[in-house]
């Protein structure tokens, strides 16, 4: 099956990164560099953060090359580290609440642009807003129904990969899913349709 | 079969089918969803959720994010390298300082087992015995230079002279 042939690559692939072939460690950064941050960019929603973040997730695989052993699949691995950091930004985010850089893009992620007399700005700005509302929804939810919501809508991960990231059952993936979309459909129901 | 949005069983079977996954219990809740208001509304809710989540795209990847790892991964080697390196530098000072005190005091000791060393050396160099000093050990040096020339003086006179 094509799925699980990409998946024991990965392993292969970490195993020669423990055996010291630096290409190896290349392909993997190149194929989940992408994933990685756009979760981490999702959790934190900061892409300075998170591309930061992602730094130190990769980092710490590749600290950890010498001991690799593929007891699980590599990206539930990868998603663990990933998740672990992330939970731990929020945690200490929330110490230091209302810090904002100067120096960093637009604030929580938002495309900064330029009004013209476009015909579609209208559109453009009711999209804008409506997806500010939906990262707000995100943010309001608990750190590890945001995580789940995010592995499962974002990357498609089965409830027992997610379980195994969050170091949980996969019957309290199943809850932690319904509560979390629950929570959204009622914050998001005013988007009439 | 039970309603899942009432009793709160098998949601997470609904949730698959809402979202189009396919799955085993998929035509038996096909049945039950197309009777059950309740479902309805939950599978319409859910399937509009998913398409306004999908707005939220992320940012694209910086593109110095590799070089700036690979930047991290080999400063973080050398840091291990440069530390292990410096430990081994200071152990090394110690021996060489030590191994050429010993040479000198070596030297030194030869020098006063030396025949042309008269019995009777100079207060300097009695003291130099006991107190060990580079400055003293080179004054020392000096004076037995010194002294082993005497010998010559006193050979080149003749007999007669005396």
């Amino acid at each position: 099956m094509p799925v699980a042939a990409t998946l024991e690559r990965d392993a292969e692939l970490m195993l020669r990164v423990r055996d010291g072939c630096q290409e190896s460690f290349g392909l993997l950064l190149d194929k989940h560099r992408g994933p990685v941050i756009h979760f981490l960019y999702r959790m934190v929603q900061n892409q300075a953060v998170a591309e930061e973040l992602a730094q130190e997730v990769f980092l710490r695989v590749y600290r950890s090359r010498s001991t690799y052993e593929p007891t699980a699949k590599f990206t539930t691995w990868l998603f663990r580290i990933a998740t672990h950091l992330a939970l731990n930004w929020i945690r200490d985010g929330k110490r230091e609440k209302g810090q904002e850089s100067l120096d960093e893009g637009p604030a929580e992620g938002l495309v900064r642009q330029v009004p013209d007399t476009a015909p579609n700005v209208e559109h453009v700005l009711l999209t804008e807003v409506k997806r500010e509302e939906i990262r707000r929804a995100i943010r309001a939810l608990p750190e590890k129904q945001r995580a789940a919501v995010l592995m499962h809508k974002y990357h498609e991960m089965e409830y027992a990969q997610i379980a195994k990231v969050l170091g949980c059952s996969e019957s309290a993936v199943k809850s932690l899913l319904f509560r979390a979309y629950e929570s959204l459909r009622s914050r998001l129901a005013h988007f009439a349709r | 079969m039970k309603c899942p949005v009432e009793s709160k069983e098998n949601v997470d079977l609904l949730l698959d089918f809402c979202l189009g996954k396919p799955g085993a219990a998929a035509a038996k809740l096909a049945r039950h969803v197309e009777v059950c208001p309740a479902c309805q509304e939950f599978c319409a809710s859910c399937s509009a959720l998913w398409s306004d989540l999908d707005l939220l795209e992320a940012p694209p990847v910086s593109p110095d994010f590799n070089r700036r790892l690979y930047e991290r991964i080999e400063a973080e080697e050398s840091g291990v390298w440069r530390k292990f390196l410096s430990l081994f530098r200071l152990r090394w000072m110690r021996p060489a300082t030590a191994v050429a005190a010993a040479g000198m005091l070596v030297v030194f000791g030869v020098l006063l087992q030396s025949p042309f060393v008269p019995e009777n050396l100079p207060r300097p160099l009695m003291e130099a015995k006991s107190d060990i000093d580079i400055e003293q050990i080179e004054e020392t040096l000096e004076d037995l230079e010194m002294l082993r020339t005497l010998p010559v003086v006193i050979s080149t006179e003749s007999p007669a002279s005396l």
